[in-house]
């Protein structure tokens, strides 16, 4: 055998055992999903696949599914949001204005980002049950948006620095503001990157499962992947099918996201380290 | 048309490997109203910081300036106004588009921030369109435009409002030669018909002579002279811009060689040349015969530039250029005569830098 035919079979065992690698669990998860008998610790000999379980879990008001996504995509979004518009916020004091030791901010930000996310969970708690925001999307959003702000700064500034500052001079003389210049010239020529932060933060959001299932109770809080923990809980036996089926329906929306926005992620990323 | 005021003005930037760096220091200057003022220098001078003073884009360290009556900027006073009421204009070497707006929205950003209506917007936009023969372009954005259309917009979105200043960073630094000496043209004709004071910096001397009414030459934060093209070209106050200014540069050589001449020049008020430095330029020096010169050299290359030709002496290791009729013919290394009026010799003080005479 020579060596490029080496090299092709081993390029194709990298693109082939890799992704069936990460996706065999979500293939299994489909699986026991569109199953009759959903008991997924015994191999299944005749498989007929059905809607049952997807219709049960949608259709069931006491399984909250509905309320749990909803919970979710509004904790996520606004924490996305927040999280981005303040890293632009912090990205462009640190990338345009010149004050003393203005890289410690990011190298700051960086540190604490690194302490173990469970080390602050105590007092956390202390405060959302003080501020009374337990069990309120608020107990959440704030956790969010600041754990996502390092990750966030690190990509706004990265976008930022790569836009010349002779715009901010011009805009300047042009007659604007400081916030004119953040919001008519900077934000829109960052947009991708802008975009790429908003989704990151929105990805981490929704899977995060920690704080969520400390600071939320019930179903006018809680998030997916809380509500998908507590379900097995809820009932006596495990019903495997049906919460197979809430994951896929928690995985939609990120997927449907991915799908959408795929390449501008990508870009974004990329643009932010290498391109201007 | 507003005279501009600079007084004593002093610039120092902190810096963490070298401490205080001054970029510039006591720099008086007056431009009158409607003028077409040029500051030169070499890069890093310092005339840029002028500028984005003079903008308000940075803050002096020290002094004070005026823009008509009224006094945008002071540290004594504790006064400093920001761009946005200084109501001055700039364009930049790089131009600086907006790359997302179309050229419409790029000259209409200023106006639309000052809070002018659509229709005074669009007729604005339009106007400096039709001066600036963009007319076409509006539609366009920045990525889709050459080097030269780029150029015409930036200057389009200076002029659009109608500044009291207009301030140029370089602005044809970026252009091929040849479209840089047609803009060269336009942009003094488009300052003459606005009657706008400006203030041009460039580190390129010729551009300076051919563009100000009166020119400054700054180095290393200081300003070396003041005044029209004439003086800075035929009465440098020192060495500096002397060598600076012309192309070629003037033959700057040591006051030393007046004693090793073949032949006695004669001038009246110097009696020792020892300190000091003399200053030929180019074309006020003539070829001789050998022995007939002040001095004699070899030709060591003769550079042809169509009408003129450069020819790069050796006088006893040092390099003189002479510039003559490109139809007198040489041969290189052969011996030559240099000659010269007396009346052309610039002499400098060799410590101060200083024309004696």
């Amino acid at each position: 055998m020579n060596e490029t035919r080496l090299q092709w079979i081993l390029k194709a065992l990298a693109a082939l055992v890799l992704p069936a690698f990460c996706l065999l669990p979500f293939g299994w998860m489909l699986l026991v999903c569109f199953s009759r008998q959903p008991d997924f610790l015994l191999p299944q000999v005749d498989f007929a696949p059905t809607l049952q379980n997807l219709v049960d879990v949608l259709t069931d008001p006491s399984l909250h599914l509905m309320a749990y996504l909803r919970n979710s995509l509004l904790v996520s979004a606004v924490s996305a949001a927040a999280a981005t518009f303040f890293a632009g916020l912090s990205a462009y004091s640190v990338t345009r204005l010149r004050f003393p030791g203005r890289i410690l901010i990011p190298l700051g930000v960086l540190a604490f980002s690194m302490f173990p996310q469970i080390s602050i969970v105590g007092y956390l708690f202390k405060l959302m049950a003080s501020l009374d925001w337990i069990n309120h999307h608020a107990a959440l959003i704030l956790p969010y948006t600041t754990l996502g702000l390092p990750l966030a700064l690190w990509i706004m500034i990265s976008h930022f620095a790569q836009i010349p500052v002779d715009l901010d001079k011009a805009a300047l003389v042009d007659g604007a503001s400081r916030l004119q210049i953040l919001f008519r010239i900077i934000f829109p020529l960052a947009a991708p990157g802008a975009l790429s932060t908003v989704l990151l933060v929105f990805i981490y959001s929704f899977n995060e499962f920690l704080f969520a299932l400390m600071l939320t109770t019930d179903y006018t809080a809680r998030t997916i992947p809380v509500g998908i923990a507590m379900f097995e809980g809820l009932h006596g036996q495990l019903p495997w099918g049906h919460v197979m089926a809430i994951a896929v329906v928690a995985i939609l929306p990120v997927l449907l996201i991915a799908a959408v926005f795929q390449r501008r992620i990508i870009q974004g990323l990329v643009q932010g380290a290498v391109k201007g | 048309m507003n005279r501009i005021v600079i007084k004593n003005l002093q610039k120092d930037f902190m810096t963490l490997r070298r401490g205080r760096i001054r970029a510039l220091q006591a720099v008086d200057l007056k431009v009158d109203p409607g003028a077409f003022f040029v500051l030169v220098g070499p890069s890093g001078c310092g005339k840029s910081t002028l500028l984005n003073i003079v903008a308000g884009i940075e803050k002096p360290t020290a002094g004070e300036i005026w823009i008509g009556d009224r006094q945008v900027v002071s540290v004594a006073d504790k006064r400093f106004l920001p761009p946005r009421r200084r109501d001055v204009a700039m364009v930049f070497q790089s131009y600086a588009l907006y790359p997302h707006m179309n050229v419409h929205r790029n000259m209409a950003f200023p106006l639309k921030i000052a809070g002018d209506s659509e229709e005074e917007i669009s007729r604005k936009v339009h106007a400096a369109a039709e001066t600036l023969e963009i007319k076409d372009l509006l539609d366009a954005r920045p990525a889709e435009l050459s080097g030269g259309q780029r150029q015409r917009v930036a200057l389009g979105r200076a002029i659009v409002r109608n500044p009291r200043v207009l301030l140029l960073d370089e602005p044809l630094s970026n252009l091929d030669a040849l479209l840089r000496t047609s803009m060269r043209a336009e942009l003094k004709r488009i300052q003459r018909r606005m009657a706008v004071s400006t203030i041009y910096v460039t580190h390129d001397q010729t551009e300076a002579l051919t563009l100000g009414d009166r020119i400054a030459v700054i180095k290393d934060g200081l300003l070396q002279q003041t005044g029209s093209p004439d003086d800075i070209y035929s009465r440098p106050e020192n060495r500096f811009v002397a060598g600076f200014v012309g192309t070629p540069p003037m033959n700057l050589l040591d006051g030393g060689l007046m004693e090793k001449s073949q032949r006695k020049v004669k001038i009246d008020d110097i009696e020792d040349f020892s300190r000091t430095e003399i200053g030929l330029r180019p074309e006020h020096l003539r070829i001789t015969t050998p022995d007939k010169g002040v001095w004699r050299a070899e030709l060591d290359l003769i550079a042809p530039q169509g009408s003129d030709q450069m020819l790069y002496l050796d006088l006893s290791g040092r390099q003189i250029i002479v510039k003559t009729d490109a139809s007198r013919k040489f041969i290189e290394n052969k011996a030559v005569g240099i000659d010269f009026d007396p009346v052309n010799l610039y002499v400098f003080d060799k410590k101060s830098g200083r024309r004696i005479r």
